[in-house]
């Protein structure tokens, strides 16, 4: 049995079909939870994203164009929240975000080996844009063309900054050590 | 790029070459980012929030239109554009108050209009009442003015360029007049007060204003 398509499922919702919108969630579930935990790093904060991000979805379903992939959608909704949400926690806390990872430890963080707590840190150094194409593309695994439609800009502007994003990271002090181990 | 000019280009500038080692170590360990499982209860909860409505467009915002400055300039250059119309049909076409309503206008009276009936020109003005009697005399006309005249007016009698006048004061006028060479010929009669017409007559036939 062939798997329904977001399309026939976004019609389903729109009728009052709730699982459905169910169906719609497990399917995107883990991707977003990803995005939303590479985007702000702790764990808890990615919950909450993902929650709020499946809830507005479903709050404004009904002004969703068809004509765009869902998924696409989904995806803004996620990077949005979490920019979002990382700009409260860090107005909230009074710390800058190299501040804030600094100060928090690789293993604090994903509980991860140090490397990954590493690369992680580093990536929590990007500005909100350069951190944005870096999950998309690499996390969650878009195509430039899914990235333009999700951040809403050019192709081309998508690569030149995935190419600065690399390049910052390849700079970073936080994965110096490594990447000379390497 | 050939691998030979790559390996010299590498040797050449050791520094660029370490930065692609670099940079392709960064790209590997992206590539290989691990994915984390979803926390439990993640999907509940998120069933559990949904609001019970099923969701719908959300309701368009009428707008005000005539709130928006650009809209009431619009409105406003429209409505001096109909003004302005106005005045110009006002005064080309003449599109304004009945001419039988002068009060409060600068309008000049039209004259009362009129024509003589087997031959007896009656005439009912303000200024003056009673009748003209015409009659064929020959090569001439010969009238009869029977009238009363409450104020002083003229009376003029024209047939092409012949023109008689012939002025009433107040009182009651009764006399004969001749029009020379008019026997045959229309003759409009135009009662002026004050230097303004104010009737206008033909003793032969109809006037059509």
């Amino acid at each position: 049995m062939s798997e329904e398509s977001d399309e026939a499922l976004v019609r389903r919702c729109r009728t009052g079909d709730r699982g459905a919108f169910e169906t719609l969630v497990v399917r995107y579930q883990r991707p977003v939870f990803n995005a939303a935990l590479r985007m702000l790093r702790h764990g808890e904060d990615a919950r909450d994203v993902a929650q709020a991000t499946f809830l507005k979805a479903y709050e404004h379903l009904g002004d969703f164009d068809p004509q765009y992939r869902f998924f696409s959608w989904l995806y803004r909704i996620a990077i949005n929240e979490s920019i979002n949400h990382g700009k409260r926690r860090r107005s909230h806390e009074g710390l800058s975000g190299e501040e804030r990872d600094s100060a928090a430890g690789p293993e604090q963080a994903l509980g991860q080996d140090q490397f990954d707590g590493a690369l992680q840190a580093a990536i929590m150094g990007l500005s909100d844009d350069y951190r944005a194409v870096i999950v998309l593309h690499h996390v969650v695994g878009c195509s430039y063309e899914d990235m333009a439609a999700i951040l809403d800009i050019p192709a081309k502007t998508v690569k030149s900054r995935l190419f600065s994003a690399r390049q910052r990271l390849k700079d970073s002090p936080l994965l110096a050590a490594w990447l000379e181990q390497t | 790029m050939s691998e030979d000019r790559l390996d010299e280009s590498q040797a050449t500038h050791p520094e660029s070459a370490e930065d692609r080692r670099r940079l392709r170590a960064v790209e590997d360990a992206l590539a290989n980012l691990p994915q984390h499982e979803v926390p439990p209860g993640l999907l509940a909860d998120v069933m559990a929030a949904l609001p019970q409505a099923a969701p719908t467009a959300a309701r368009p915002v009428r707008k005000r239109l005539w709130r928006e400055p650009r809209w009431q300039l619009t409105a406003l250059a429209a409505g001096l554009g109909a003004l302005a119309v106005g005045l110009v049909l006002d005064q080309q076409v003449g599109v304004g108050p009945p001419t039988e309503d002068l009060s409060g206008t600068l309008m000049a009276t039209r004259p009362a209009t009129g024509q003589a009936g087997d031959g007896v020109l009656r005439l009912s003005l303000e200024a003056l009442q009673g009748s003209i009697t015409s009659e064929n005399a020959g090569e001439s006309m010969q009238l009869q003015l029977d009238l009363e005249v409450d104020e002083e007016v003229e009376l003029v009698f024209s047939q092409g360029s012949e023109v008689t006048r012939r002025t009433l004061t107040p009182g009651s006028v009764q006399e004969s007049l001749t029009l020379p060479g008019a026997a045959e010929a229309s003759v409009r009669v135009t009662v002026v007060k004050a230097g303004a017409p104010i009737g206008e007559y033909l003793l032969d036939r109809e006037v059509s204003w």
